[in-house]
C-alpha cells in the first residue's frame, strides 16, 4: 500500500508537470517541472512519505537498468553516428574532463572547509 | 520512444527481450561486485553492448527488441521525478554552501554544454547535432525532453549523456587525485553536474555525502539548464 502511495506521488507530480506545461505554454519538459513541483510539495508537507522514499530510492538506485534499452536504441542511429564518431568522441572527451576539474576546483576554492567531524569514515 | 501512447503488448518476443535485459543487468551487477566495483565494469554499458551485439549478430530488428525494452523506458520518467526526493533531503546542506554550490554548478554546466556546442560549431556539425550536444549536461530522461523542445535528436541526446556519464566516471577519480580535489562535496558536485545519473549512482556507492551532493547537483542543474536552454535555442 505504501509503495502504491509512493508511485501515486510520482505520477501525480508528473501529471501536475504536464498540466503546468500546458498552462504556461513553455518549452520545458514535463518531468523537469514535475521535479520542481514535487520538491515544493514536500516542502509544504514537511517530510518525505515512507512509500515515496521506498519507490524513489529504488528507482534512482537502478536507473542504469532503465537506460539499457535507450542505449540499445542507438543502433537506429548507426548511420548518423558512423559519420561523426571521431569528432563526437573528441567533443565528449574535452567537454567532460575540463568541466569535471573546473566544477570541483571552484567549489573547493569557494566553500568553507568541512569540519573534520563531518567527514565520513568510508 | 513514445511516452504519450499506450505501450504495445510485448508478446512472447518482447517479454523474452525484457527478461534478458533484466537478467543481464542482474548478472553484470553481480560481476561488478566480484570485480571489486571497478569503474569500467558498468552493467549499463556492457548490457547494452551485449544486447546490441545480439541484435546485429542474429540480424534481429531493433523494433522487436523495443517491444520489451520500451517498458523499461516508460519507468525512466518516474525515476526522473524521484530526483526530487534527494533534493528535498539535502536542502540544508545546499543552503549552507549555496553560493559556492550555485557558482561552481553554473560555471561547470555552462562549460560542459558550451564547450561541446562551440567545438561542434568549429567541426561543422549541423544545427540539430549542435542542439543535441547542448543537452549533454542534463540528466538523460530530462535531456530527451529538452532535445525534443529545442530541435535536437532526443535519442542521440540521451545516448551522448549516457556515454559522457560513463566516461566521466572512469576519469573522475584520476582528475580528483592529480589536482588534489579532496573535498567530498566538490567531488559530488562535479560528478552530479558533468556525469549525471551514472556518476551519481557511482558516487552513492562511495559515500552518502558525495552521493547527496551529486544527486542534488544533478537535479538542480538538470532543472536549471532545462529551464534556460529553450530560451537560448528558440
Amino acid at each position: 500500500m505504501q509503495i502504491l502511495l509512493g508511485l501515486a506521488c510520482l505520477c501525480l507530480s508528473l501529471l501536475a508537470g504536464e498540466a503546468l506545461k500546458d498552462i504556461l505554454q513553455v518549452a520545458i519538459p514535463a518531468p523537469v517541472l514535475a521535479v520542481v513541483i514535487l520538491v515544493a510539495a514536500l516542502g509544504v508537507y514537511g517530510r518525505v512519505p515512507e512509500g515515496l522514499r521506498l519507490v524513489g530510492e529504488f528507482l534512482l538506485r537502478h536507473m542504469a537498468l532503465f537506460f539499457i534499452p535507450v542505449l540499445v536504441g542507438m543502433l537506429a542511429l548507426y548511420d548518423v553516428l558512423r559519420e561523426i564518431l571521431a569528432p563526437l568522441s573528441l567533443i565528449i572527451f574535452v567537454s567532460t574532463v575540463v568541466p569535471l576539474f573546473v566544477t570541483a576546483w571552484i567549489f573547493q576554492k569557494l566553500a568553507p572547509k568541512l569540519e573534520a567531524s563531518e567527514h565520513e569514515a568510508d | 520512444m513514445r511516452l504519450t501512447e499506450l505501450p504495445a503488448w510485448p508478446g512472447l518476443e518482447g517479454l523474452f527481450w525484457l527478461l534478458l535485459t533484466l537478467a543481464l543487468y542482474r548478472g553484470l551487477s553481480i560481476l561488478r561486485t566480484r570485480l571489486k566495483e571497478k569503474a569500467w565494469a558498468q552493467p549499463l554499458i556492457w548490457g547494452a553492448i551485449i544486447l546490441a551485439g545480439l541484435l546485429v549478430g542474429l540480424d534481429i530488428e531493433l523494433a522487436r527488441y523495443q517491444l520489451g525494452g520500451d517498458w523499461l523506458i516508460y519507468i525512466l520518467a518516474l525515476s526522473t521525478v524521484s530526483i526530487g526526493v534527494p533534493i528535498y533531503d539535502n536542502r540544508h546542506a545546499i543552503r549552507a554552501a549555496a553560493v559556492p554550490f550555485l557558482t561552481a554548478m553554473c560555471l561547470g554546466s555552462t562549460l560542459a554544454a558550451g564547450s561541446a556546442v562551440v567545438m561542434a560549431g568549429l567541426l561543422d556539425f549541423e544545427a540539430a547535432l549542435r542542439a543535441t550536444l547542448a543537452t549533454k549536461s542534463i540528466t538523460s530522461p530530462m535531456a530527451y525532453g529538452v532535445a525534443e523542445e529545442i530541435g535536437g535528436l532526443p535519442v542521440l541526446a540521451m545516448g551522448i549523456v549516457i556515454v559522457t556519464g560513463n566516461f566521466g566516471v572512469l576519469v573522475a577519480p584520476k582528475i580528483f587525485q592529480v589536482f588534489g580535489l579532496t573535498d567530498p562535496r566538490a567531488q559530488g558536485l562535479a560528478l552530479g553536474v558533468v556525469t549525471h545519473g551514472i556518476g551519481t549512482a557511482e558516487a552513492v556507492r562511495r559515500s552518502a555525502l558525495i552521493g547527496s551532493f551529486a544527486g542534488l547537483a544533478m537535479g538542480v542543474n538538470g532543472v536549471l539548464t532545462s529551464l534556460v536552454l529553450p530560451f537560448v535555442f528558440l
